[in-house]
């Protein structure tokens, strides 16, 4: 049996791409990670306020110069986000990374702004679970955040009129599908429609983050949300896209033990496979076995046959994938995954707001439930041509 | 102490939400690019006109620009700075403002 590194450390290891062995559970600290690399990596320190300015609460003038302000909140909040990136006090590294950012909040009211609330309280409020605890007050904001959302528009006019969509995505963005669908059925009624969407996805997923049997089909229908908004607008939402999603994280069902993953040890290209997923996986997530050595069978029933067709790999003991799916459930449970993905949409972001929107649909598309028939059939095709991949007639390691 | 300071997180938003439908303003009840408010801020202070450069270095908002929010914060901002850091000033403040790409309306500091 292959294992990469002991999953959990008597000490947290100082590998950012590791989440394991700290006082957060994994997920929670992946998604308040993932926030603090990309408020960094968006320059958000650039507009943090120098100087408290019209403070939400009064006291905080007093923090205006000669008190170094910026300086102390700046260097707050880059050493904070450092010490949750290498995994040393992540609790306190939460607590004063999200204090930091609410700071910046109730302290300017020209800086005020709810995607870097938002990052704030997730991220303070993740610094307030423990490992081994459901971190149900970050489920609760998400509820609050959507349902607050919801309420806001219903009791709008210009949002029950659809004037809101019409003026913005008519007039303002000039949005081509907009103005498509509006030649067609009159920019009233299309703006109404798209007023009447976004009210009733908010309103659903307000609903669904509030309750434990909607939470799975909620962060779905939120990724689609969020994606869409950005392929619409072409902007993120200064750190909405990024923030939300990564949120989602904290709340989806995550392995509470490594993946076992059963492979062809007789296959050059499985092993060489297994290999390049190793490279990735420096907190063993993946515990590798080879089918040979019986153990899938005996204890999980997994027939040789199907053994010898797909890689299998069991979750938390019960929970039996194989194929296509295995490989995308290894990779949604690899921490390395999310930051790729993250670079992926930074990086893209930075040639053109179109060019990221491709590598958005792309990564959507590839998790998508409704892709799955087009990613098993590939998967199948390298499957049963694996043996040609290497070279040769037989399929044999090193 | 750590699950009643998360609450309490979670209660002063459901607050502010509450509290939104009583006030124009929108602060911390969630209402992101819930309103596209153009506005346009005129300034004279000390009988001098104020240059766009100035006016954002005076409200570190646009002279000409959008709030994604609600216009009321846009209006809090001048207020707020012309009863406080600027209240020596005699500042005269234009905001010219349309709602949704709806009717130009018109605001005054200090107040008619």
């Amino acid at each position: 049996m292959e294992v990469a590194a002991p999953l959990t450390l008597a000490k947290p290891s100082w590998n950012p791409l590791r989440i394991d062995g700290t006082g957060l559970e994994p997920n929670v600290l992946l998604a308040a990670k993932l926030i603090a690399v990309c408020l960094l990596a968006t320059n958000h320190l650039r507009v943090y306020p120098d100087e408290p300015f019209l403070p939400f609460l009064p006291f905080l003038d007093a923090l205006r110069a000669p008190f170094p302000f910026q300086l102390v909140t700046e260097a707050l909040l880059i050493g904070s986000a450092l010490a949750l990136l290498f995994n040393r006090r992540v609790r306190m590294a939460c607590l004063l990374l999200g204090g930091v950012i609410i700071l910046g909040v109730v302290a300017s009211k020209a800086y005020y702004g709810n995607n870097k609330l938002f990052c704030g309280l997730f991220i303070l409020l993740a610094g307030l679970t423990r490992k081994g605890e459901e971190p149900s007050v970050l489920r609760w904001q998400l509820a609050i955040v959507y349902a607050g959302a919801a309420i806001n528009k219903w009791a709008d006019p210009d949002w029950l009129s659809g004037q809101f969509f019409s003026y913005w995505a008519g007039e303002k963005l000039e949005q081509p599908l907009f103005l498509a669908i509006a030649s067609v059925i009159g920019i009233g009624w299309a703006g109404k429609l798209m007023c009447w969407s976004t009210m009733l996805v908010e309103s659903a997923l307000g609903v669904g983050f509030a309750f434990r049997r909607f939470w799975p089909a909620a962060i779905w229908l939120g990724v689609l949300f969020h994606c869409s908004m950005t392929w619409f607008t072409g902007s993120t939402f200064s750190m909405f896209f990024y923030a939300m999603n990564a949120s989602f994280i904290a709340v989806a069902a995550w392995p509470k033990g490594p993946l076992e993953a059963f492979y062809d040890g007789d296959c050059g290209f499985c092993e060489l496979s297994r290999r390049a997923m190793a490279r990735i996986d420096p907190g063993g997530v993946y515990v590798w076995e080879k089918l040979q050595t019986g153990r899938a069978q005996s204890q999980y029933g997994i027939s040789n046959d199907a053994l010898m067709q797909r890689l299998h790999v069991v979750i938390d003991g019960d929970e039996i994938r194989s194929g296509f799916a295995a490989f995308k459930r290894m990779l949604l449970a690899n921490p390395a995954t999310y930051f790729f993905f993250a670079a992926a949409v930074l990086a893209s972001g930075w040639v053109s707001a179109g060019f990221r929107s491709l590598v958005i649909a792309a990564l959507v598309a590839f998790f998508f439930p409704l892709f799955s028939p087009v990613g098993e059939a590939a998967y199948n095709w390298i499957a049963r041509n694996r043996h040609l991949m290497m070279g040769g007639e037989s399929c044999q390691t090193d | 102490m750590r699950r009643v300071l998360g609450i309490a997180i979670l209660l002063f938003q459901l607050g502010a939400i509450v509290c939104a439908r009583f006030v124009p303003a929108r602060y911390f009840c969630w209402a992101p690019y819930d309103s596209q408010n153009d506005y346009l801020i005129e300034a004279v202070v000390n009988s001098r006109v104020l240059s766009r450069d100035e006016i954002r270095g005076r409200y570190k908002k646009r002279a000409k620009g959008a709030d994604n929010r609600s216009i009321q914060h846009v209006m809090d901002i001048i207020t707020g700075y012309e009863t406080s850091y600027g209240a020596e000033e005699n500042a005269q403040v234009t905001l010219s403002y349309r709602v949704n790409g709806g009717e130009e309306q018109s605001w005054k500091w200090p107040h008619p």
